[in-house]
Formats: structure tokens, C-alpha cells, sequence
């Protein structure tokens, strides 16, 4: 199923028709907002152990357990193309050269050479060099126990520094037309 | 860990206010107590520790660096379903008030205890209720008890108050500090089990679960903040009624109740009709005795509730009265009733 679960605004008519209380059932959503991110998770599916610390951590909902039931109406769903016209469904498919240091994995594409994908430097640590695919995941990849809602993701890369695995990682949204 | 029932005590047990509110509290088996030592509160908070720790009562006590840590603690763990309890004093009051709010807005049906104490400055330990009615727009039900046996009953009625459908809203138990908090009574200690039947577990309409998640402690804009506040209002000025409808039960069952919001003491045809509330209440019953003895038509006028406050019950009872005085222990500062004599 294709995010976001957006229904329509009903206007509440008295005060009875509200919850009691401010907490109520989530993803009662009624307008995307993800317009202010400048970075993106992708996620590693071959790292992923399905642990879902993402999905507990992200303070927006915004990632997904792959599968579960949606609580709620479904509304009209949003087309969001995946930038420049990737294949829905396939991700976009980040060839990354990773060093398994926390934190710091470093992309290449081979159109734009070199690009840091996390905060901190890239710093040299233990473990295996090799590529990772990172996708995009506005549909659940085979495999994955997430996958990561666009429309509401602010970018905040809780999820990432989070990933006991490094199966998540922050792009910049510059980076749209990689192979 | 399962913890043994306690039977009821044969006879009564010797033990001051606070510690009767540690007895209620403990015998309504709250999840998670949050609180802060202070005088005059502190031994409530000591009996709950050496009972957790000596295994008699199942519960995960939090020990904090503050009030207002421990309101906070309480609130995480009310809105995820568990009943909660904690218990301050005077100035641990006055570091709670930002969560007092959010907890009475966030519909957390918490109980809380307070020991009634003077506000610095000038610093002072002894029993004043300046501190409960300074927060008396906070959005809690403020009960106000006169003896160790309504405390420890009005501890187990707070939780079944609180936890209301209708209600959903905390409670503040007030005892005046020294006077009610560390006066020794004889006190009835009812049967574990007595106790559960009366109160059931806490069902919250909004748990925080995997499968049914839920957002906790959203924003509403201007368009939406004003209906919240109503909501709330309205289910506060509703446990009026439930409270009575909560202590006739609990009369049913225990064979104690303490009546409604207000209670009249020879009120009827009074002239002079004193209004008060708290542990006060014993001497000016005795007070309100002599007179009528004397042939001066007194009457005496108790409040249990502050908030939500009994209009309708406090003028019907002065109807007849031609005098009528009020006696508590605060000021609210600059109010022009307010005379110094």
C-alpha cells in the first residue's frame, strides 16, 4: 500500500467530537508535510535486522512496519513520483561504498563521484569495505521490515543514528538520479 | 513478583495521616509511584519505599530528582495505562505547576497527596493551605480531609474518582501538614481484596500499544485548544456527582462514607453558620456543640471539594443563616474581601 494514509478534514461540530484528552489513535492525517526536509533516509535491506528501533524511535510515525494494518480511514492516496522517473517499487538504487564506522558511510555515484552522507566525517574504523545498496523505500523492498513514509519524514535522522545496524542513511535530497 | 494479600486488620491500627495514605495507596495497587520526600509528606513516601522494598507491595517506584520530575514520571506512565501515584507539599507543589496543567490537560488520572504547608517567605514548615489553593485553576480535583480514616479511604475513592469514565481527570488529596499528617488515630485498615473488588483495574482510553498506536499530547491550534479546555471543564464540574455517587458506594461496601461535596453540620435553621474545611472541622463541630448548647443557633459548613466547587450545595445550606463566617488557612493577596483585622 502506497503512502500517505491522508483522509479528509471533517470540521468537528461541538466539543463531544473531539478526543478526550490530546491523545488519540495515530496517522489521523489530513495533509502531507514533508516539504521542509533536505535530507532523506534510505535503508540498507541487507543490513536490516528488522530490530524496528527506527520505527519506535521516529518521532513523526513517519516510519512504517512493513505490513501492518493502517488504524483509520484510508483517504485519497497522494501520488508522489520518486524523482526523476524511477521506477516505483524498485527504490533507487544508491551504490554506496561504506566504511562501518557509526555513522559514516560514504556515497558514490558515478555521476557525481564522492558524496557525504552523514554528518560527521568519515573517519577510518575495524570491519569490511564493500557496497551496500540503500533504497528508497516508498514501497516496502523484499525483505524489509520498514519501509518509510515520504510524505511525513522531516528528515531528521533520528532513524539513522538510531540503527544499531547502519542499515538507514541520510542522503541529501540533491541526490535524485543516481545508478 | 506476586505479593500476598493483606486480610483485613482485626482491629484498627495506630497510624498518622500520612501513613493512612500510604495504606490507601498501597492497597489500590498503583503501577508506578514518582514522588520526592518533603516535610511534612515525607513518611507517605517512606512507608511506600520500605513496603516496595520489602516486597508487600508490586510496585515500580521511581525515585526522582524533583516534583517535578515525579509528576512528569507519573504522567509517561498514566498515559501508558498505569495507575499512578505520588504525594508533595507546599513548595514541591509550586515546582509541580507546569505539570499540573499538562497532567489535568492531558486527562492523566493521577492521585496525588498533598500535606497542606505555608509557601516561603518567610520559610516555614507548618500546615497553611496556600499551597493547594494556589493551584486551584490547575484543572485537579481538590479534595480536603479531616481524619487519618477518611484519608486512607478518600486515597482508595480518589483513584475510582479519577479514573471515572465521565472524570478522567487527577485528583489532590489535601491534609493539613502536622495537624492531619502526623496526628496518630486509630484507623480500619479494609481487606486487600475488598479493595480490588471495589476498584478494578485502570482501563485508559488511549494506551500507548504497537498494535493500536496512538499520538500523545498533540498540539491544537486556536481553532481547537478552546474545545479541549471545554471538554475538560465539563468533566471536572462532573465529578461532583461522581464523587458522591463514589463515596455511597464505598459506604455500601465499607461502611464508612463522608457525603457529598459539602457537609452541613447542624445547619438547618442555623444563624451563624461558620464555613470551613480540613482537619479544622473537629474542633469547630465541638465548637458549633457548645453553642447550640448555649442556645446560639450555630452550624458549622464543611467543604470536601474545592474543585470542582459545590455553589449550588454551600447556598443551600446558608439559606437560613443571617451570619456567615469563613475560616481557612491562606490569603489570596490583594483581593479586597480579603480584610486584615
Amino acid at each position: 500500500v502506497a503512502s500517505p494514509f491522508v483522509r479528509p478534514y471533517v470540521r468537528p461540530r461541538s466539543p463531544e467530537d473531539y478526543p478526550i484528552g490530546p491523545c488519540f489513535t495515530a496517522g489521523h492525517l489530513v495533509e502531507t508535510n514533508a516539504s521542509w526536509r533536505s535530507e532523506r533516509p534510505v535503508l540498507s535491506v541487507e543490513r536490516c535486522t528488522g530490530c524496528l528501533r527506527c520505527y519506535l524511535a521516529c518521532p513523526d510515525g513517519a516510519v512504517l512496519r512493513a505490513g501492518a494494518a493502517v488504524i483509520g480511514v484510508k483517504g485519497p492516496q497522494v501520488d508522489h513520483p520518486l524523482p526523476q522517473g524511477e521506477g516505483r517499487g524498485e527504490g533507487t538504487a544508491l551504490h554506496v561504498e561504506s566504511r562501518r564506522g557509526r555513522g559514516h558511510s560514504t556515497l558514490v555515484t558515478s555521476a557525481s563521484g564522492s558524496v557525504e552522507a552523514s554528518p560527521s566525517p568519515p573517519s577510518p574504523s575495524p570491519g569490511g569495505r564493500g557496497e551496500i545498496r540503500f533504497e528508497d523505500l516508498r514501497l516496502t523492498p523484499n525483505g524489509a521490515a520498514v519501509r518509510i513514509d515520504y510524505d511525513f519524514c522531516k528528515g531528521c535522522g533520528i532513524c539513522a543514528r538510531d540503527c544499531k545496524a547502519q542499515a538507514i542513511l541520510m542522503i541529501s535530497e540533491e541526490i535524485k538520479d543516481v545508478r | 513478583m506476586s505479593v500476598e494479600a493483606t486480610a483485613r486488620q482485626p482491629q484498627p491500627l495506630f497510624m498518622s495521616g500520612n501513613e493512612a495514605v500510604a495504606w490507601g495507596a498501597r492497597l489500590a495497587r498503583p503501577h508506578v509511584i514518582a514522588a520526592y520526600p518533603i516535610t511534612p509528606q515525607t513518611v507517605v513516601i517512606e512507608r511506600l519505599a520500605e513496603w516496595v522494598a520489602e516486597g508487600k507491595l508490586d510496585t515500580e517506584f521511581l525515585h526522582v530528582e524533583s516534583e517535578h520530575s515525579a509528576l512528569s514520571a507519573c504522567m509517561g506512565a498514566s498515559a501508558l495505562g498505569a495507575r499512578t501515584f505520588t504525594a508533595t507539599s507546599s513548595q514541591g507543589l509550586l515546582y509541580m505547576a507546569e505539570c499540573l496543567q499538562y497532567a489535568s490537560g492531558g486527562r492523566f488520572p493521577i492521585v496525588m497527596m498533598n500535606a497542606n504547608r505555608a509557601l516561603a517567605l518567610p520559610w516555614n514548615i507548618y500546615g497553611d493551605q496556600q499551597d493547594s489553593l494556589a493551584v486551584l485553576s490547575s484543572g485537579w480535583i481538590q479534595i480536603y480531609i479531616e481524619d487519618a480514616q477518611e484519608a486512607l479511604d478518600m486515597t482508595i475513592q480518589g483513584f475510582a474518582i479519577a479514573e471515572h469514565a465521565e472524570v478522567l481527570t487527577p485528583v489532590m488529596l489535601n491534609l493539613d501538614g502536622f495537624v492531619l499528617t502526623h496526628t496518630y488515630e486509630p484507623v480500619d485498615v479494609p481487606a486487600q481484596a475488598d479493595v480490588d473488588a471495589f476498584l478494578p483495574p485502570f482501563r485508559t482510553p488511549s494506551k500507548m500499544s504497537l498494535e493500536a498506536p496512538t499520538s500523545m499530547g498533540f498540539t491544537a491550534g486556536p481553532a481547537h485548544y478552546t474545545e479541549f479546555k471545554v471538554q475538560q471543564h465539563r468533566a471536572i464540574l462532573r465529578a461532583e456527582r461522581v464523587a458522591s455517587e463514589v463515596d455511597q458506594e464505598f459506604g455500601r461496601r465499607f461502611g464508612r462514607s463522608y457525603g457529598g461535596a459539602v457537609v452541613p453540620y447542624r445547619c438547618e435553621g442555623a444563624d451563624v453558620v461558620l464555613v470551613t474545611l480540613g482537619s479544622v472541622a473537629g474542633i469547630v463541630r465541638e465548637t458549633v456543640d457548645r453553642l447550640r448548647a448555649r442556645g446560639v443557633a450555630a452550624g458549622m459548613l464543611k467543604l470536601r471539594l474545592m474543585r470542582p466547587f459545590p455553589e449550588r450545595e454551600i447556598v443551600q445550606a446558608l439559606s437560613t443563616a443571617r451570619f456567615v463566617g469563613v475560616l481557612e488557612k491562606d490569603v489570596s493577596f490583594g483581593h479586597p474581601r480579603r480584610r486584615v483585622l
